[in-house]
């Protein structure tokens, strides 16, 4: 699978390299079972810190998706497929409503920082 | 003689004499071979197992090797061809098929030979081991050069383009890799049942430390080359076989001259693993389908077998195509 993260991007490197994983598991792409590349071996072809790959790998890993484990590396759990395709599912319709309200990207965002 | 009529020739019938070959005298001389049958010397006959046993071994892999070399070729040649356009070829692996039907077929009539007209196994005639090779190798050695010289006639008329990649565009600011991966679970199965056999063995042949290091070295070579994990960012392609990601071979995109993406066919190549495809051509073969194909400034080409090949050679290509315009 291809990974691409802009510098310039308002989101930071680490949910822009959690997003593509995200979209790749849930498209089937990477494929439950499969090995995702070790954190060090992402971080040095993107020329990032190993510890914003670390952080979007721990991303997945609380959603539920990979199985991150020292020297073992990580993982794509059973059923992250399916768990993925659900949570971009439910985050389509969140920007879908905000959208209708006239909420930018900016504001949902602060909204659901304030909230949480 | 057409193309299509040689191809049918090369991957049904000729097979299929060599089936009949292996089969017919076997079975017209059964009365005349004791039961169980030398199979094994070292001059002397020191290894032996029952006659059908020693038959289906025969028969079984080849029907298997035959059946799955001429498969993609019948399946593409019959029955994919678009309608109203002129057949296309896929052109089998027949080098590699004939040098194996060589070696079944002098190893089989040996034994056949060794073992007609005696009472037991043991009696069975003897079998020096340097002309007994040799005599193998130069008969497979001749049918692997009549199938070399059909797979060249054929190959002339054979059309296998290269895949185009989707195309990519890239921005200054992006940083960018593509990482993929290929397994052979067939070859894995293969290996590990082969070093369980060949440790298992046959228990009239000779002991030693030779019992144990050949299994393990089959286990090692299959799993070496049961996997591959390739990655590719802006400055280099890193191949790595096995699980242990070694060995591995790193190429500089800064030595690409072209990048591609094609159908391969590990017995067009002699097989799986790390494979010569001609003059200045290495490829690592870990299953049938599409391979990255890398063509260096030097004139050496890279071959490796690879799924989502194809956003790979899209990766490769944009960021020639961006040095290209930065010169």
């Amino acid at each position: 699978m291809l990974v691409r993260i802009k510098l310039t991007s308002e989101a930071p490197l680490h949910s822009q390299i959690g997003a593509q994983l995200r979209l790749a598991i849930a498209n089937h792409e990477v494929p439950e079972g499969q090995r995702l590349p070790p954190a060090r071996r992402l971080a040095d072809a993107l020329s990032v810190n190993m510890h914003t790959v670390l952080r979007a790998y721990r991303q997945l890993e609380s959603e539920g998706l990979i199985d991150l484990r020292r020297g073992r590396g990580a993982t794509v759990q059973r059923g992250a497929g399916k768990r993925a395709r659900e949570l971009l599912g439910f985050a389509d319709r969140v920007f879908l409503d905000a959208k209708r309200k006239g909420l930018s990207r900016a504001q949902l965002a602060s909204l659901l920082e304030g909230q949480l | 003689m057409t193309p299509h009529r040689l191809l049918r020739i090369a991957v049904v019938h000729i097979p299929a004499l060599v089936l009949a070959a292996l089969v017919l005298p076997y079975l017209a001389l059964w009365s005349r071979l004791p039961d169980p049958v030398a199979t094994h010397w070292s001059g002397a006959p020191n290894g032996y197992m029952p006659r059908v046993l020693e038959l289906v071994l025969t028969v079984a892999p080849w029907l298997l090797l035959a059946g799955r070399a001429a498969w993609p070729t019948l399946k593409h040649t019959v029955w994919d061809q678009p309608p109203g356009k002129e057949p296309s070829l896929l052109v089998p692996p027949l080098t590699t098929l004939y040098f194996i039907a060589g070696v079944v077929l002098v190893a089989h009539t040996l034994i056949i030979w060794a073992n007609l007209d005696v009472k037991q196994w043991t009696s069975a005639r003897h079998l020096e081991t340097i002309p007994t090779v040799a005599s193998v190798l130069a008969v497979a050695g001749l049918l692997a050069w009549a199938g070399r010289l059909v797979e060249n006639r054929l190959a002339a008329v054979e059309r296998n383009e290269p895949i185009p990649p989707p195309a990519l565009e890239l921005d200054l600011d992006e940083r960018v890799m593509w990482w993929g991966h290929a397994t052979n679970h067939g070859l894995l199965l293969f290996s590990a049942g082969t070093s369980v056999f060949l440790l298992l063995g046959n228990p009239s042949t000779s002991q030693g430390p030779l019992r144990y290091a050949i299994p393990l070295l089959v286990l090692v070579v299959g799993l070496l080359f049961a996997t591959v994990h390739v990655t590719a960012n802006r400055s280099t392609v890193l191949i790595e076989l096995g699980p242990w990601r070694w060995p591995r071979k790193t190429i500089r995109v800064g030595d690409l001259r072209d990048v591609s993406v094609r159908e391969l066919q590990p017995l067009r190549y002699g097989g799986w693993g790390y494979r010569s495809c001609g003059s200045r051509c290495r490829a690592f073969i870990i299953r049938r389908g599409n391979a990255l194909v890398m063509s260096l400034d030097d004139g050496r080409t890279v071959m490796v077998t690879v799924n989502d090949a194809a956003n790979a050679a899209s990766l490769l290509r944009a960021l020639l195509a961006s040095s290209s315009t930065n010169v």
